[in-house]
């Protein structure tokens, strides 16, 4: 398949939070997450860096232009951000199609946070249509999801080489350990 | 400055770019009656290659609205299908979504699937939907179509993004999937599969109203189906839902499929001629 969907972990509570603050609070968010921001590559960080942004221009000046013409953007853009603490993993075919062919990529719980959700439920909804190209697709999956991937993987072991298997069932086993330890976390699965 | 805006489902954009050219109407099916003399029908199979699926101010939408089929750098349009040994007259089929009200019994059908989850994502090939779509195939086709495994690389390079519309039961996993293709302000849906044990929920029509719900709740004006064979129930299925239109080959433009125009045409003969073998001329 020539499709590169991608795997990788999620700041679900963090991400919640950004969605909830007021105006004010995101300001001062931003101001506690500057020189993380900042030290981020012109590339990645789209909040902070703005490619015409003259010496003199200060971050709550940036805040402010990017907030007032579309808030639900700026806090799009701060989940891309600032949410996604490790790099994107490529996910195998028979690993993604044991996800995508498992009814439990349709539930959604808000209540009880269970199953999978869809950022375009998650997200805030902004008023520019081709806004959600800044964060991609993606879908929030817990920890029973991985595991729904790696048992398709294993079923599926000898379609791969035994290389490529391996290294997959490693990511994927050390994704399961760390949405394990810690609850805050979820794994992004974006279509690319 | 904003980062440059990725569309996820064309990640690649084709660089060489054919000069596109239309074959044009020609008279391509022969008949011999009882007599032994061969007649011509003349029919419409156009093929324009080189269509730019990224070219500038290229929309899928203006494509359908004029009968159009769009894939990967060619569009096909006809109005004759071979069914039952006889020539049959196809017609391109849209639906008003502003005008689509629900009857009762669609209302059922949507009642008695609710148990049933829904999702609309982008779309990925899948062991469960390929098993699906043949199994799907051959008990209402009687043939087996290519998997969509092996298509896919040419529909993730159609001009507008493809989305699945998928279905599962609880239990019983994927039963339904039905792939949409998305314009700017119309969907056209490209392939639907539903498993044929579950025949009892009517899956084809709730595919089919849900398909209608995404499209509606994103504005869209229409939503097309691909066309509409009146001898063939597999085809004729679709002149059953509400605010069906028919494209009208003599006029190039759309009539309202209960219409008078929509039955006469229909009903109507293709011109043909026959080849006089004597005179090596078409027959007066």
């Amino acid at each position: 398949m020539t499709e590169k969907d991608k795997l990788r972990l999620f700041d679900l509570a963090l991400a919640r939070e950004i969605i909830r603050m007021d105006r004010d609070e995101l300001l001062q968010f931003v101001f506690s997450r500057e020189e993380q921001l900042k030290a981020m590559s012109p590339r990645r960080s789209v909040f902070i860096y703005s490619g015409d942004r003259p010496p003199k221009r200060t971050t709550e000046m940036v805040f402010d232009q990017f907030f007032n013409e579309d808030p639900a953007e700026v806090r799009q853009m701060l989940i891309q951000d600032l949410c996604y603490p490790n790099e994107p993993c490529e996910i195998d075919y028979y690993a993604r199609c044991g996800y995508l062919d498992h009814p439990s990529s349709v539930y959604v719980d808000r209540e009880s946070d269970s199953g999978a959700i869809s950022s375009l439920d998650m997200l805030p909804q902004s008023d520019d249509p081709d806004a959600c190209y800044w964060t991609g697709r993606f879908d929030v999956l817990d920890r029973d999801h991985i595991a729904i991937m790696s048992a398709s993987l294993k079923k599926n072991r000898d379609k791969l080489p035994a290389e490529e298997y391996a290294a997959q069932l490693l990511t994927l086993r050390s994704m399961e350990k760390t949405l394990e330890s810690n609850p805050d976390l979820r794994a992004a699965y974006i279509f690319n | 400055m904003k980062p440059i805006r990725r569309e996820s489902d064309h990640p690649v954009k084709p660089r060489v770019t054919p000069e596109p050219f239309v074959i044009p109407d020609h008279l391509d099916e022969e008949l011999f009656d009882k007599t032994g003399e061969q007649w011509y029908f003349e029919t419409i199979e156009q093929t324009e290659y080189g269509v730019d699926p990224f070219g500038e101010g290229l929309t899928p939408d203006a494509y359908w609205a004029e009968g159009w089929n769009l894939s990967y750098y060619q569009a096909d349009r006809s109005n004759a299908c071979g069914h039952d040994d006889a020539l049959h007259r196809m017609f391109p089929t849209r639906y008003r979504l502003a005008d689509f009200d629900l009857s009762r019994s669609f209302r059922r059908v949507l009642k008695n699937n609710a148990d049933l989850e829904c999702v609309v994502r982008p779309f990925r090939p899948t062991p469960a939907k390929d098993e699906l779509d043949q199994i799907h195939c051959y008990s209402r086709f009687r043939e087996t179509k290519a998997p969509l495994s092996t298509i896919y690389a040419k529909l993730r390079y159609r001009p507008a993004p493809i989305r699945e519309l998928t279905v599962f039961h609880p239990t019983r996993g994927l039963i339904a999937f039905t792939l949409i293709e998305v314009g700017e302000n119309a969907s056209y849906a490209l392939r639907t599969a539903w498993n044929p044990d579950e025949r009892k929920r009517s899956l084809g029509t709730f595919t089919f109203l849900k398909a209608v719900e995404y499209a509606r709740s994103l504005g869209f004006e229409h939503h097309y189906v691909g066309p509409t064979l009146l001898a063939d129930p597999a085809f004729s299925y679709k002149l059953r839902f509400p605010a069906c239109e028919l494209y009208d080959w003599d006029a190039n433009d759309w009539v309202a499929s209960e219409s008078e125009r929509a039955k006469a045409m229909f009903a109507a003969p293709f011109p043909r001629r026959r080849w006089d073998t004597e005179t090596e001329d078409w027959a007066k």
